[in-house]
């Protein structure tokens, strides 16, 4: 390998352990229109509702929660991907929402996303020389002959075969693609990635070689990851800290192995106790907490605790009618304080 | 218990412009009464495939069953004719597909849809289908059911939707209920909540179920024997707590120490299986793990001639006796 440089350190100013991204009372509210001509907004859909975090530089964020619960609208909105209703991202000193144009390009390039499909993320009229080098093009990096090296450095870096860089995505198996994604992302020199559900489409023993490619390159180039996936289990694996997510709020967010030994909110702990563990002798006897009824609509969430339709005490619920805000009940383990959610 | 379902050197090839897919390549195992059977494997193995081979809906062509018998409660399947296999869909055999968006129509109601096959395999009037459709959602915990039976499959959320297709499975009260990946679109707490209920009711009207998935824990939870499938091949079967605690197939403990476990204490590094699956589109002589074997290069001696046959290696517990696969480095138990 030669002696490029994958991440740009010299433009950071957060040092590894500080705060890279924080991101405090974002809101990504989606219009509901009606009308033919005058577009009259009728509702909101709240997709992220108050959403208060802050990413080391180096660590792993897991961000975990079922399906529209908002995890993925979250990252596109910190990569101002969408525009956040309210709220800031304030990213290595810079404030993120009041930038635009060049200047968030610039920004750009230091805030990379890999999807979750690699099939429909990949152009596949494209070979995987022109995925990888169109972003170097865009934003000016590698030119000339210092492109096609910077390429075969990324091929490699990622476990591919340079040789396949004329190679189109449909040659490519599904592991291999999200490594071509990954590719992608690396080969601008980015700080943080936000990592959008990257295995959920692999088959198992595929996705633990793309968990074990994705810590190698963050030990080997110092990489921050927002680990987005609804797998607990893996992002039990990757995560330094971890936080859960219900209908556009965090419920729960703790540091290393506290939020899977001292769960205290109660969607955290049926959430946990849905997922069998592959052992039988564990499993067969594990007592189980099976939620009622589904998650409500983003459009009309319940006032208060968002969690109190589904609460596990049912008639004796008492969850609160004011926003819970998330408490620190022990260091560094935050829970939306539910009163009636936290009582075990 | 007597046998339910019996398999013998089940073979399904798909013939295409490219060549011949052996997608099922010669499996043979049986299933008891009221027993809980998980086929586990990753896609592509032939999973699928064997279900829909139990069922006769292979699409052909290009698919055909080339070899093989599959005896359901003692009657021959290869060998029934169609009319005679129709009054068994869905009658004594029912099953749960993948994915609650596209296995209900759209245009019709989930009343209609339930009743279609319980007036079909039961004989039933307008009115006592009704009734039965009724108490079929009320069964499987879909609350004010009178008014939901008026209502379209897009009213349904998709854990609702899996329930409607459990109501719909076991309609008939089926000896078999095969249900292919059921829960893996779902959301986990969803998933939980079909999976129990699925257990439960298969267990109150004991019915037999073959599970096809791919979460090992789904596995670990509910079966009671599982076979481990690799390309179109069976490499390991017996009873989960066997495959589970004492795996012996190279491909077996690879699969078993490639996931994350929620109950892991400390971060280790995942081990992998390098490489993917073959394509079954080449013939595969000898072990069909070979390209993969954790040994390769450092003297793998998997067979490369015929195919593997199954040994057992304590009573119950049968392993693909390929010499190098089955002398991997253990799982410690």
């Amino acid at each position: 390998m030669t002696t490029q440089n994958l991440a740009a350190n010299a433009e950071t100013t957060a040092k590894p352990g500080e705060t890279l991204l924080s991101v405090e009372n974002m809101k990504m509210y989606f219009p509901v229109t009606s009308g033919l001509f005058l577009q009259r907004k009728v509702a909101d859909v709240k997709a992220v509702d108050g959403l208060t975090f802050d990413v080391k530089r180096g660590e792993t964020l897991g961000l975990v929660g079922e399906s529209g619960c908002g995890k993925s609208t979250t990252g596109r909105a910190i990569l101002q991907l969408h525009r956040p209703t309210e709220g800031k991202v304030n990213f290595d000193g810079t404030e993120l929402t009041e930038i635009k144009g060049a200047d968030l390009r610039r920004f750009r390039r230091r805030m990379q996303m890999i999807f979750q499909d690699p099939f429909s993320s990949l152009n596949p009229r494209m070979s995987v020389a022109q995925i990888i080098s169109e972003p170097l093009a865009i934003h000016g990096l590698y030119k000339g002959a210092e492109r096609k090296e910077r390429l075969d450095y990324i091929l490699e870096a990622v476990g591919l075969n340079p040789t396949f860089a004329k190679r189109y995505p449909h040659e490519f198996s599904g592991g291999q693609r999200q490594r071509i994604g990954i590719g992608r992302a690396l080969a601008v020199e980015p700080d943080f990635i936000v990592c959008d559900e990257p295995v959920s489409a692999l088959d198992v023993s595929i996705q633990a070689q793309v968990i074990n490619l994705l810590e190698d390159l963050q030990g080997e180039f110092g990489l921050t990851y927002l680990f987005i996936a609804h797998d607990l289990s893996v992002v039990k694996h990757i995560s330094d800290r971890r936080s859960v997510m219900y209908l556009g709020h965090i419920v729960e967010l703790a540091e290393s192995n506290e939020l899977y030994n001292n769960p205290v909110h109660a969607y955290t702990r049926a959430l946990l106790s849905a997922i069998p563990i592959p052992d039988p002798r564990i499993e067969r006897t594990r007592e189980r907490i099976i939620l009622e009824g589904d998650v409500p609509s983003p459009l009309n969430p319940p006032k208060g605790c968002v969690f109190r339709t589904r609460c596990t005490k049912g008639a004796g619920c008492k969850c609160s009618d004011t926003v819970p805000v998330l408490t620190e009940v022990s260091t560094g383990h935050y829970v939306a304080n539910c009163e009636c959610c936290m009582a075990a | 218990m007597a046998k339910l379902l019996e398999v013998n050197n089940l073979k399904t090839y798909f013939f295409t412009d490219e060549g011949t897919v052996r997608a099922v390549d010669g499996v043979t195992w049986d299933l008891d009464e009221g027993e809980t059977l998980a086929l586990v494997g990753e896609s592509g193995c032939g999973k699928s495939v064997t279900a829909m081979s139990i069922l006769k809906l292979i699409p052909n062509p290009p698919g055909r069953i080339v070899d093989g018998t599959i005896t359901f409660d003692g009657l021959d399947l290869l060998n029934v004719s169609d009319a005679e296999m129709r009054s068994i869909r869905g009658n004594r055999i029912a099953m749960i597909f993948q994915e609650p968006m596209t296995s209900l129509n759209p245009v019709l109601t989930i009343g209609q849809q339930i009743r279609e096959a319980v007036v079909l395999h039961l004989g039933l009037n307008e009115e006592e289908a009704d009734q039965k459709a009724i108490e079929l959602l009320e069964m499987v915990g879909i609350p004010e059911a009178e008014q939901r039976i008026k209502d379209y499959p897009h009213q349904f959320s998709g854990g609702m939707r899996q329930r409607v297709m459990i109501a719909m499975g076991l309609s008939c009260d089926p000896k078999l209920l095969i249900a292919d990946e059921p829960t893996t679109a779902l959301d986990v707490t969803i998933q939980a909540q079909i999976l129990e209920i699925m257990g439960k009711l298969a267990s109150e009207l004991g019915t037999a179920v073959l599970i096809i998935t791919h979460n090992l824990g789904v596995v670990a939870r509910y079966a009671d024997r599982v076979n481990v499938m690799y390309a179109g091949r069976i490499v390991e079967t017996g009873t989960a707590e066997d495959v589970f605690n004492n795996p012996q197939h190279g491909y077996t403990v690879g699969l078993m120490q490639s996931v994350p476990r929620l109950d892991d204490t400390e971060h280790t590094r995942l081990a992998t299986i390098e490489g993917q699956p073959p394509l079954l589109i080449n013939e595969i002589h000898g072990c069909a793990f070979r390209p993969r074997c954790a040994k390769a290069g450092d003297g793998c001696f998997c067979s490369t001639e015929g195919t593997p046959e199954l040994a057992e290696v304590e009573p119950g517990h049968f392993v693909a006796n390929c010499p190098c696969c089955m002398t991997r480095d253990k799982v410690p138990a």
